[in-house]
């Protein structure tokens, strides 16, 4: 019995309103209007009994319900999507909960569908519509109206686990056979596998077959970096570093520091940028749920309290002829991962540390999509222990699907025009409310010792934190035991699948009742899936025959069933080949350029309102006032601060102990402009940005450590080459600033290939991240202007050229020459500036950047509601430029703008070398002299500038 | 003086719980949380057994089919009883941002026919059709609500974080209720002073009795001089002030 009722807003649905005024920016501007109509198919109930939960469905004044549909054909197209029959509504569990509370008794299974009727369209535009935006056919289907329903419970058929062999193939079969399982296995790798089902003296199984796929991936294996031995060095120059407040380097899911008060901080970045070309709200939903994961999964569970989203973006104002096909509008993409971030991260309750967006053609086919999370976790409890022969592993969170399938691999992948279609299955949804479930039972369960060890699932799923967590003792898996939201699941997909919100952890027998108490709390899902062994093997069976009631499992869990999986270690972990990668030094392309000397004031009031209009540093504050920047109520300094918290910040603070004001500090710096023009000095740069803003903060040196993400295109012999010059450089400054890296991640996958065959490559890219820590967060030098007739100076090493700067870009040129700051100059700058921030003298500071010194006064003025009046010809000489606007506009990272009082000037000129460029005023204008005449740029107007091009692009 | 005892109601999906106990630690009340489903579901503990109680922030449930509507269904259907013993015992009764949308759900606000399960108002999406998360000034209007009570007259700095914010009242209504507007002492409708479009600036209402107070703005997450004000712990403090 299936009953069905459908709810609508009436006229006033903001809903509809929304979508229509988005669909209309998109370019259906004949859709004159919108109607939703939410369906509810009830199983196990009548009508009458269905009517009951009208107060659960339907709000008494705003909403109308009624067991017959309220739009009437003739109005329009009308379309119906729904989950798949094959999977599991996200909310089904929350109205069986109210049903009961209702007293209504019976029901089964809900599905819920939303009907869309289009006004001025047509049905093939409505269609149209529906597909591009309002369903994921991963998950979803447009149901056929009048379609009938025996039953809502999920359908479908599994299949036995299929023996592949291999034995005797040709390379070309090999290969054919990883293309037609989408494997993306390369002719060596096939190889490998060949000789070793030979060595086994049998075939593989799909489950084998697919779990070696997706661990010798790029994505899981860094093949790339360790053919050419990166990771290696940059493990080897932390090591070398042995600072003394790291805890653990790059093995574990995060980095982890030492904090105060026996707590310790933890880092860690991830990109997840295939996923997010093809669907943006998916994509970049799971890019923060894994990330977060990965803070929940570092040590014993860490509490995650800070995130951000980096993103790297095509022109949002292309147009879309030019857009190449299989990739979508960067103005899609910008909207779509905003919508993503803000539905993710906001029912996490983890504050927005940076929204950052750049933007860049060479972003056009594949995004740069990267989100870091911070964590804190108890000192003790910062390193994992070691899984015991006899533990439990137990599956936590979300129910498994068929979503995210193939995802490592497909991210290991350079990204084609087809990609969209043949490979829509790696993209997986999320639904952040059971991570944030076990988000607060985890730390419950680790100050409880109920856990040995714990692990995120992400890319690969339980076959990867499976694998890793049992790969020295050995572990033995029922996959009969997972719990499903799919019917229909063959074994080796219940194996790799990418199921969002699920951990796995390795829980002591004695602790596995109380563990499960606590679980229970917190309405987590949980379940045993199997144990570890002493084997030294990955052994994985599919036996619905056997019960995993813990009091009835033995230490010493055997084959029974069918046989999924039985692996050496050493194989799935050693056995990989690594590709030959050859290197070869790129020809430099010529692409020096002098811009015109600007003479007029004219001209200089231009250049001036380009460089503060451009996308890559206006307002960001339309996408960032999005995102939760205040919960867990200990944020010190968010995205935005200053006066009327407008002005962009330089660096994120927080207090993660409650009434403690001792802080965590963290600074991002990520440029893709540099990375065109040069990226070993880009790399260099982004490190010194980074740890720079920390510094100007008056955070110690010796207190903060840095994460990289690299991003590059899919190697040849020059990206190798390209490659390894970042990474080196990456080496040499940590080491010679004696900050370590001590996590990171790096893609090779930033390449796209259109359906001519043209390979559209990102920039080099690198986003460094720096955090720290300070003893008391009322000592940060803020950033924004404290006094009327303070002095303002230039200091640390200053190096006026203008390539890959914001202001080349507003000229459409790039130029050839990044500033290259000498390190020990900022070292020596950084000691004599401690004294003067320890004494006071220093009352405001900011670091230039991207933009230049005119940037970072507009911020400061903005910041205070002050003005400033500025000599140019105190930098024109000693800087010895041929033009003043270069010293305006030269992202001369690393140098900063210090405010002191005025009997402070000489100390200040004694110990930093700095060289005063004028003064803090009362007034509400930035004067500016440039030698021969001044301008006076109104402030208000400059706002106006400067707010405008981002709300644009989001209209 | 004994402290007193507040019950933060936690559900899956709420996620101020922490920092509201801790406002509450911190204005000299005795704060727990307490569990929906396994505490107070099970029987384990009564609402009751408290002098304050707080429904806090968050996505409880997932917002699942509307914001607030699960958690009301359970309090409306399941827990009546004791809801009415809450009204009768006089507790205080304080709804953050999603418990703001609890209780007027479960009609407990605006409250003015006193009709549990009878909703006569709601939270619709912000005007911006965004979320927004910004700092804000409120305004404190001159009532006898317990919560801001010594207060009226005054402006807060708070932060907002929220898609579903904007307070449309259909049922009875007395504009005394009205506890802080954004904005300015009137009240304002600009954006974004006042975030949501709320009519009249409204940012949170209390019942006739003064006792339940709902707000939008997030009051424990401005409670040290070093997160930029601390002005959400008079909020707190005026509330366990009230029960000492």
């Amino acid at each position: 019995m299936i009953s069905t009722l459908y709810t609508q807003r009436g006229k006033d649905d903001p809903e509809a309103h929304i979508l229509l005024r988005r669909l209309r920016s998109e370019g259906f501007l004949h859709l004159r209007n919108l109607f939703i109509e939410k369906v509810f198919r009830l199983e196990g109930i009548n009508q009458q009994q269905a009517l009951k939960l009208t107060p659960l469905f339907c709000h008494p004044i705003t909403e109308n319900i009624s067991p017959q549909s309220a739009l009437r054909r003739e109005n329009g197209p009308i379309l119906e999507v729904g989950y798949q029959r094959a999977v599991t509504d996200p909310e089904l569990f929350s109205i069986l909960r109210s049903a009961q509370s209702l007293g209504v008794e019976g029901l089964i299974w809900v599905r819920i569908a939303h009907r869309y009727q289009f006004q001025g369209v047509d049905r093939e535009t409505a269609e149209q519509i529906v597909s591009r935006y309002f369903y994921n056919p991963q998950v979803q289907i447009v149901i056929a109206s009048g379609e009938t329903w025996d039953t809502l419970r999920p359908q479908g058929e599994s299949g036995p686990v299929e023996e592949i062999i291999l034995e005797r193939l040709s390379q070309n079969e090999l290969l054919q056979i990883s293309q037609e399982r989408r494997l993306f296995l390369d002719a060596n790798q096939m190889t490998a596998l060949q000789h070793i089902s030979h060595r086994m003296g049998r075939s593989l199984t799909d489950a084998e077959l697919e779990m070696f796929a997706q661990t010798w991936s790029d994505h899981c294996f860094h093949t790339t970096w360790k053919s050419l031995g990166l990771l290696q060095q940059l493990w080897d120059t932390t090591n070398q570093i042995h600072h003394p407040l790291v805890i653990s380097v790059f093995e574990d899911n995060a980095g982890a520091m030492t904090f105060y008060d026996e707590w310790a901080i933890t880092i860690k970045g991830e990109t997840h940028n295939s996923p997010s070309a093809i669907s943006p709200y998916g994509g970049i939903m799971t890019k923060h749920g894994g990330v977060i994961r990965d803070t929940l999964g570092c040590g014993r569970g860490a509490w995650p309290i800070g995130g951000s989203t980096i993103m790297g973006l095509g022109n949002p104002q292309m147009k879309w002829t030019d857009v190449p096909r299989g990739a979508l509008h960067p103005k899609t993409i910008l909207a779509e991962s905003i919508r993503g971030t803000a539905d993710y991260n906001n029912p996490m309750g983890i504050p927005m540390m940076f929204p950052v967006y750049r933007f860049h053609h060479g972003y056009t086919g594949k995004c740069f999509a990267l989100g870091h999370s911070l964590g804190i976790v108890p000192e003790d409890r910062a390193q994992k222990g070691s899984p015991q022969p006899g533990d439990f592993a137990v599956l936590i969170g979300g129910l498994t699907g068929r979503d995210g399938l193939h995802g490592a691999t497909v991210s290991s992948s350079s990204m084609t025009s087809r990609t969209s279609t043949m490979d829509a299955a790696h993209v997986q949804i999320g639904h952040p409310i059971e991570e944030r479930k076990f988000m607060e039972a985890i730390p419950v369960l680790r100050d409880r010792d109920c856990l040995r060890a714990i692990t995120d699932l992400g890319a690969a799923g339980l076959s990867s934190a499976a694998g890793e967590m049992g790969a020295k003792t050995g572990v033995w898996i029922n996959l009969a035991w997972v719990p499903l939201k799919t019917e229909g699941l063959h074994p080796w997909e219940i194996w790799i699948s990418e199921s969002q919100e699920r951990m796995l952890l390795c829980i002591p027998k004695d602790k596995i009742e109380e563990a499960f108490e606590i679980l229970e709390h917190y309405e987590v899902r949980g379940a045993i899936v199997g144990q570890f062994t002493n084997r030294k093997r990955c052994q994985v069976v599919f036996d619905n025959l056997i019960s995993n009631d813990p009091s009835r499992l033995t230490d010493d869990p055997g084959f029974s069933g069918e046989k999924v999986v039985d692996l050496d270690f050493n194989d799935l972990r050693k056995g990989c080949p690594y590709p030959k990668i050859g290197i070869q030094k790129p020809n430099k392309k010529d692409k020096s350029f002098h811009p015109p000397p600007l003479v007029t004031k004219d001209q200089w009031i231009s250049a001036i309102q380009s460089v503060l209009g451009h996308l890559n540093i206006c307002d960001q504050s339309p996408a960032g006032n999005q995102f939760d920047n205040t919960v867990q109520g200990m944020v010190v300094l968010g995205p935005y601060g200053g006066k009327d918290k407008r002005m962009p910040n330089d660096i994120w603070a927080c207090t993660p102990i409650r009434g403690q004001s001792y802080g965590v500090v963290a600074s991002v710096a990520f440029n893709p402009f540099y990375g065109e023009v040069d990226p070993a000095v880009m790399a260099k740069l982004m490190i010194v940005e980074s740890v720079s803003n920390l510094i100007a903060a008056s955070v110690d040196q010796n207190d903060m450590v840095l994460c990289d993400n690299f991003y590059t295109p899919r190697v040849t012999p020059e990206i190798a080459w390209m490659l390894r010059e970042m990474v080196s450089a990456c080496c040499r400054v940590s080491k010679a600033l004696g900050i370590p890296f001590i996590s990171g991640k790096d893609s090779s996958s930033g390449t796209f290939i259109g359906e001519d065959g043209r390979r559209l490559d990102i920039p080099p890219t690198l986003a460094v991240m720096a955090m720290g820590r300070i003893p008391d967060v009322s000592n940060l030098i803020p950033k924004p202007w404290q006094k009327p007739g303070n002095k303002l100076y230039l200091v640390g090493p200053l190096t006026p050229h203008l390539g890959g700067s914001i202001y080349l870009d507003t000229l459409g040129e790039r130029g050839d020459r990044l500033p290259d700051p000498s390190l020990d100059d900022f070292k020596t700058m950084w000691d004599r500036l401690k004294p003067l921030q320890k004494d006071h003298v220093i009352r405001s500071c900011s670091v230039l950047s991207e933009g230049g010194l005119i940037r970072r006064l507009f911020e400061m003025a903005l910041g205070s509601g002050l003005g400033c009046r500025i000599d140019l010809s105190a930098l024109v000489n000693p800087l010895g430029v041929q033009q003043p606007e270069i010293v305006l506009f030269a992202e001369m990272i690393g140098a900063q703008i210090i405010e002191v009082e005025e009997e402070a000037c000489p100390s200040v000129e004694n110990a930093l070398n700095g060289i005063c460029i004028g003064q803090v005023t009362e007034g509400t204008s930035l004067e500016i002299k440039i030698p021969q005449q001044v301008l006076c740029l109104e402030m208000k107007e400059l706002i106006a500038i400067w707010e405008a091009p981002f709300r644009k692009v989001l209209l | 003086m004994m402290r007193p005892r507040v019950k933060v109601l936690y559900a899956p999906g709420v996620n101020c719980h922490h920092e509201t106990v801790d406002a509450f630690r911190l204005a000299g009340a005795e704060p727990s949380i307490c569990n929906l489903t396994s505490d107070v579901l099970s029987g384990r503990e009564k609402l009751t057994d408290c002098d304050l109680l707080a429904v806090p922030g968050g996505f409880a449930f997932g917002d699942h089919v509307a914001a607030g509507r699960i958690f009301a269904i359970d309090l409306i259907y399941r827990l009546k009883d004791q809801l009415l013993k809450i009204l009768e015992k006089e507790i205080p009764l304080i709804g953050i941002c999603n418990g703001f949308q609890v209780l007027i759900n479960t009609g407990l606000l605006p409250g003015t026919k006193q009709g549990i399960g009878q909703p006569s108002a709601i939270l619709d999406r912000n005007a911006s059709a965004l979320f927004e998360s910004r700092w804000v000034t409120l305004h404190v209007q001159d009532t006898h609500c317990l919560w801001t009570s010594g207060l009226s007259g005054q402006s807060l700095t708070l932060p907002v974080a929220h898609g579903e914010g904007r307070l449309r009242l259909f049922g009875p209504y007395d504009e005394k209720q009205t506890v802080l507007r954004y904005g300015s002492p009137d009240g304002t409708e600009d954006y974004p002073q006042n975030p949501n479009g709320s009519p009249g600036g409204r940012a949170g209402i209390c019942d006739p009795s003064g006792r339940i107070l709902g707000l939008m703005p997030h009051p424990e997450r401005a409670i040290y001089p070093w997160l930029g004000s601390e002005d959400g712990l008079k909020i707190f403090r005026a509330g366990v002030g009230a029960v000492k």
